[in-house]
């Protein structure tokens, strides 16, 4: 199990306000390494070259929609292993699957209950394989 | 419908102002049936509208809120469990907070999320922004979700329970306090006698169609 602190966690998010919420509930479970983007198209390109240990993603970016971000991420042999919570206010149960199927861990549906997200978070990170986490300077 | 004025804020001078019982068909929330039998309900007012759709059971107070979120693009939260610590009491004083009906939750640089019930009440806004002299990030939710936070935040007091002559407190029945309201000096003040409100100048006269006169 590694410490908070050294996790480090991707927001991808186009809602300034949701992000500063998303901020402040890792913060509050200890991880102050938070990478942001508000455009689909970066999330892949950010996650090989930083590594994170999780990544939170919003089906509805600018960019790329969520689910083809998903399929960039798992079929990609550099961030195939980091897992993605799906935060977003899609909700038919299609979509979910879709984002299941594509290889999320967790689909949180808004509006969410923040404590029970912090909690879901916290309990990821505490349960990720310490040998599949990348370190701070990047995973081989 | 009797007339267009409603205190529900325009954000800007000369941009369309957003009627609730409007916002809420827009985001499909009502139809537009069940918005002009409420309205009729409410003897052609929006003031009551929010009161009379869920008395009708056309809706719920938690749809008109998540409504309400939509249409101002701000986040919408059943529950504000988790999204404030011990710290946030610092950031707006108890007495302003009850005053307001807002709950600071935290700051993150320059920049301090408040949830309140109506996020389009620049009024509100930008009373705390000029209080705290920090950027204000509204988040929406539930009055009694507000009230609720707030006792829990400060600890609670006597006076501070939820008043119960309505299930909601929409924009339309919010009275904004002249001393707290800044920017008065683009604004000409309105009163029904009740409720008191800074306007523009060019809607005047539909604040005088719906019972309201220049105080100020």
């Amino acid at each position: 199990m590694r410490d908070a602190a050294h996790h480090r966690v991707l927001v991808c998010e186009d809602d300034p306000a949701m992000v500063r919420i998303f901020q402040f509930l890792l913060r509050q479970q200890g991880i102050r390494d938070v990478m942001t983007t508000a455009n689909g198209e970066e999330v892949a390109p950010l996650a090989r070259q930083h590594q994170p240990s999780l990544i939170l993603l919003d089906l509805m970016l600018p960019g790329k929609d969520g689910v083809g971000v998903l399929n960039e991420l798992k079929t990609n042999d550099e961030t195939r292993q980091i897992p993605v919570i799906i935060v977003s206010g899609k909700e038919s149960q299609e979509q979910v699957k879709q984002a299941m199927m594509a290889g999320a861990i967790d689909y949180v549906i808004k509006p969410f209950e923040p404590m029970e997200l912090g909690i879901r978070i916290q309990t990821f990170l505490d349960n990720l394989n310490p040998q599949s986490m990348p370190d701070a300077g990047g995973f081989h | 419908m009797a007339s267009t004025f409603s205190p529900f804020p325009s954000g800007s001078s000369g941009q369309k102002r957003s009627n609730l019982g409007e916002v809420l068909v827009e985001v499909g929330v009502i139809s537009p049936e069940q918005f002009h039998k409420a309205l009729t309900s409410a003897s052609g007012t929006e003031n009551d509208i929010a009161k009379w759709l869920i008395d009708l059971g056309f809706t719920t107070e938690e749809k008109i809120m998540k409504g309400i979120g939509i249409k101002a693009k701000v986040p919408y939260f059943t529950s504000l469990e988790g999204l404030f610590t011990a710290e946030s009491s610092n950031l707006i004083s108890e007495e302003l907070s009850r005053r307001l009906q807002v709950v600071p939750l935290f700051k993150i640089d320059n920049v301090v999320t408040v949830a309140m019930v109506n996020p389009l009440d620049v009024y509100t806004i930008d009373a705390l922004s000029k209080t705290t002299g920090y950027r204000i990030d509204p988040v929406v939710c539930m009055r009694s979700t507000i009230f609720e936070t707030i006792n829990k935040l400060y600890g609670g007091w006597e006076g501070s329970q939820i008043p119960s002559e309505a299930p909601i407190q929409l924009p339309m029945e919010r009275t904004i306090e002249i001393s707290t309201a800044n920017d008065s000096s683009r604004k000409i003040v309105v009163s029904n006698g009740t409720e008191t409100y800074y306007i523009d100048p060019a809607d005047e006269a539909d604040a005088i169609k719906d019972g309201f006169r220049r105080v100020k």
